[in-house]
This record gives structure tokens, sequence and C-alpha cells, in this order.
């Protein structure tokens, strides 16, 4: 879990919580007792530069939408400045996957409205962009972490409208993942690593697809809210 | 309102109503006096719901369902995967059958996984007609349920170009198909909702590989429609063109996707129907595949 409360610990004197604990003693307490309300109240006003995702439904699409937000980074990037050695064919479906997760990015904020998230600064430094297996790898990863992210998800929506929603997208995810594998390893639109021993793809909760999501993401976020 | 009138016609219709609810003499007690007639048609929805709604019945048939176009992709994929031989020239060629193995396999595990579910909801799972083997043993082959050249119309077995054109619709609509039987398992039994969720972004995984495969295998090889996702409602071949009715829709959540600013002005149609894949429903789906069973 992130937990950053950056270096003004006066905030959270300010909430009448804490005023008598040291910082080092509130983040070992903090640890302690991840993800409880208590928490996420004495959060929400601290850090003046930490943005937070929202409750319920909305945090959950916020969720979706910052995974949104570094793929139409990600595929921004790979198509301004492509790799050595670009197909033609891949060169059309690059363009493809990155024109799909505008699509994406766009249907969320346009749902989340006035409570999406904003001035988030993604990392992607992960990528070297001018490498073929560089560019190919971190795609397979990051689309990889999207299916699982979204088979995840659907379960936790109070409007089941939603779910129906988040399907459709995460099998267009997957159509990336098995695309990218393909052209980096011929014949693998899966593996072990991604598809159990049951024929399952992965389903990941928010809080650890946010985990592995973290190097991705220089802004500082407040999403206690997510379901573990 | 003849109350009583109605339960006899639901009595006709379903002698074992009262089975699935807790009896006549209890629905009448609790309709009798106690609740008001603007409330009536309330209590009737909840009767019903409890009678008909998304119970584990509900739940069961939709896995059954599940089931059922699962066996049919395997047997697809494992007749293909062994017609020809390497002396007279395997249908699937050397480049591409390590992939097509991997599907084979998934296919198996996702018919092991649903039936071992079924079960476990109390229900036998499904084996398609003339089944001869042994599901305990885990062979689900059955050679006699199905006829992939829909009586001659496709020459599934005999032509490559074929096999990925129907392996593309099969995958597509698969993908289709459990996205059509989401609202059915939203109450998430047994985890049920997340597992078919699972499944599907597996059968995207399965519907990218054959469609790269086709890429390169038809020439010219980059022409429209011939990609890893679904261009509007473009079909392998014109033939399967019904399985994709309905793919080129715009429209997610009320907002038109191609209203919307993407990397270059407004997405485009083909993006916007690309970037979603569409639910199907059962009846539709069922009689799609219909030609394909014996």
């Amino acid at each position: 879990m992130k937990l950053d409360l950056g270096s003004d610990n006066k905030q959270i004197a300010e909430t009448g919580v804490m005023h008598d604990v040291s910082r080092r003693r509130f983040l070992q307490f903090a640890g302690g007792i991840a993800g409880a309300g208590l928490i996420v109240s004495s959060c929400r006003k601290t850090p003046p530069d930490t943005q937070f995702i929202g409750r319920g439904d909305t945090a959950l699409i916020n969720y979706l939408y910052l995974i949104e937000l570094v793929l139409t980074a990600f595929y921004t990037q790979a198509n301004n400045t492509p790799y050595y050695g670009l197909t033609e064919s891949e060169l059309q479906l690059l363009a493809d996957m990155r024109d799909h997760e505008y699509a994406h990015r766009e249907l969320l904020k346009k749902i989340l409205g006035d409570t999406a998230i904003n001035r988030v600064v993604t990392n992607l430094s992960p990528t070297t962009f001018a490498d073929r297996t560089s560019t190919l790898t971190n795609s397979v990863f990051l689309e990889d972490l999207a299916v699982a992210a979204y088979n995840g998800v659907a379960q936790h929506f109070t409007d089941t409208g939603y779910v129906l929603l988040v399907a459709k997208m995460a099998t267009v995810k997957a159509r990336h993942a098995a695309y990218s594998r393909d052209i980096l390893t011929a014949n693998t639109p899966s593996d072990s690593g991604v598809v159990n021993n049951m024929g399952l793809d992965r389903a990941m909760s928010p809080q650890a697809v946010m985990a592995a999501l973290s190097p991705w993401i220089e802004t500082k976020l407040d999403y206690t809210t997510l379901p573990g | 309102m003849n109350f009583n009138h109605i339960l006899q016609e639901i009595e006709k219709a379903d002698p074992e109503v009262y089975e699935k609810v807790s009896g006549r003499r209890n629905i009448l007690k609790s309709f009798g006096s106690k609740v008001a007639l603007a409330a009536l048609p309330i209590a009737l929805g909840s009767m019903f719901k409890k009678a008909y709604g998304k119970t584990t019945g509900t739940v069961i048939s939709t896995l059954q369902f599940a089931l059922e176009l699962e066996y049919l992709e395997y047997n697809f994929y494992h007749t293909g995967y062994n017609t020809g031989s390497n002396t007279t020239g395997s249908l699937i060629p050397a480049n591409d059958r390590p992939g097509f193995a991997i599907i084979e396999s998934e296919e198996k595990m996702h018919i092991n996984f649903l039936r071992t579910t079924i079960d476990t909801l109390g229900a036998v799972p499904f084996t398609p007609n003339g089944y001869t083997g042994d599901p305990i043993t885990g062979n689900p082959y059955s050679p006699a349920s199905y006829d992939f050249t829909a009586h001659g119309a496709f020459t599934t077995f005999s032509n490559y170009g074929s096999f990925l054109d129907l392996a593309a619709a099969l995958e597509d609509t698969g993908i289709r198909a459990y996205q059509g039987q989401l609202p059915n398992l939203l109450a998430n039994t047994n985890g049920v909702l997340t597992s078919a969720m699972q499944i599907a972004s597996v059968e995207g995984r399965h519907a990218s590989f054959v469609r790269l495969v086709r890429r390169f295998y038809n020439t010219p090889s980059f022409q429209y429609g011939n990609k890893p996702w679904i261009t509007t409602n473009f079909p392998p071949s014109v033939p399967l063109q019904p399985n994709y009715m309905g793919e080129d829709n715009t429209v997610q959540k009320g907002v038109d996707i191609t209203t919307l600013t993407g990397f270059t002005g407004y997405i485009t149609p083909a993006a916007a129907s690309e970037a979603f894949d569409e639910p199907m429903d059962e009846a539709t789906v069922r009689s799609l595949i219909a030609s394909f069973k014996l």
C-alpha cells in the first residue's frame, strides 16, 4: 500500500486524531492497520499535493482511468518515437492500440466528469522506446496487468451496469496483450505466468494492481478506498 | 384484479412453481390482508424473482451453456490440429502449431473448470449429443457430435484459410457469448462472475492469435478487418457475417465514442468499434452454432 503523507506532518495534527503521535509512530501505526477507515479519513485533508481517488464506484472508475492514463502515455510515446525495426504491420497496429487506449481513457473521463482525478504525471522510464524488446516487453506487462485489473474489479461495482462495460474492455486488453506477446515471441498468446492450469487469466485486486503500477505514476495518490 | 386467477395461470404454466417459492398457502397468506393493492406489483415481482430470478439455477444453466461452447471449440481445434500428417502435410503448418496447441489445451482446461464448477453447484455437467467418451477421465473429444463443415458449406479441414476464418469467428463469438451471459452472473455466486471474465479474456487472447495468423496468411496482409481486433462488423468471410452483427456499435454507457477526442481529432468509428467487444445473447449464439452440431 502506498500511503504518502508528504513532509507536512502538521496536517496530520489538524485532524485532531494524531496530535501527540510522531510521524514515525504514525507510519508504523498506519502500516499495521492499512486500509482502515480511520486512516482514510485522516489522510483526506492531509498532504495538499496528494490526490484522493474517491469512494465506491467513483474510486473504481478513477482506478481504471489511472491505468488508461498510463497506457495512453505509453502508446503515445511508443508511436511518437517508434522502436528500430518497426514493420509496416507493427506501425499500423501500434497506432491502433494507442487509439483504443484513448477511447477507453476518454470514456472513463467522461463518465467521471468532475470526479476524475487530474494532473496525473506518469513515469515512462521503465521503457527504452528505441528498443523493440523493451517496448514490447513493457506493452505486454501493461496489457497483462490491465487484463488482470479489469477482471478483478468487475465484482466490486455497486452499479452493476459497469460490469459489462469493463468486460468489453477487458477482452480488448487481452487482444492487445496476446498480440504484443506474439510479435515478441511467436506462438505465445499466453503463458503459465498469466493463464493458470485451469485456463483462467489473472484477476488482481485493485491494491495489488496499484502496487505493480506504482513505478509508472509520479503523482501522489490516496487510493486507500480501493479494495484490497 | 383476480389474484387467484393469476396464480392458477402460473400454476398451469409451471406446476413446480410452489416448490420454487414457499407454497401457495404462504403466498396467499402474505398477500391476503397485509399487502396493500398498490404494493402488489412489487410483492409479485419479488415472488417471481425468488422463483425465476438469478438463482443458482440460472447460474448453472449459464455455466452449462458456456460448457457447451467450450466443447465445441475444443473439438474444433482438436480435429484441426490432428488433420493431415507430416507425410501428407498437416492442415496447420509447423510454424503455427505451437500456438494452436496452447489454445487447444486451454479450451480443455475451460471444460474441466466449468465441469468442476457445475458439479460443485450440485448439477450434472453438460456433455455433447452423441458423446461416447468418459468425462471423468477428462477426454472431451466427441467426433460424433459435430460437423464443422456445416454439411459441406465450409471447407474447414481441407483449407487452412477456411479453418482460420472459422477459428476467428468461433473465438470472437465465444467472447461475445460470455459477455452476453454476465448479467446472469452478477451475484458472483462461487466467484463465477470473475471466473467468466477470466475465461473470456483468455478467449480474447486466442482470438488475437488466430487473427494475427490470418493477417499474414491472407493477401494483401493488411487489408481492412485483418487485425487482432474486430473492425466495425467486418467478418473473416462473408458467410460468417451474422457472427459480427452489432460489433460496429460505438455507443458505450450512453456515450458515443466517436464524439470523444483521440490522439488526432475525434476517435474514428473504426477505432471506437475495435476498442470494445460486444455481447451477444444466448439465442443468437445458439442459432450461429446450430449448423455445426449433429
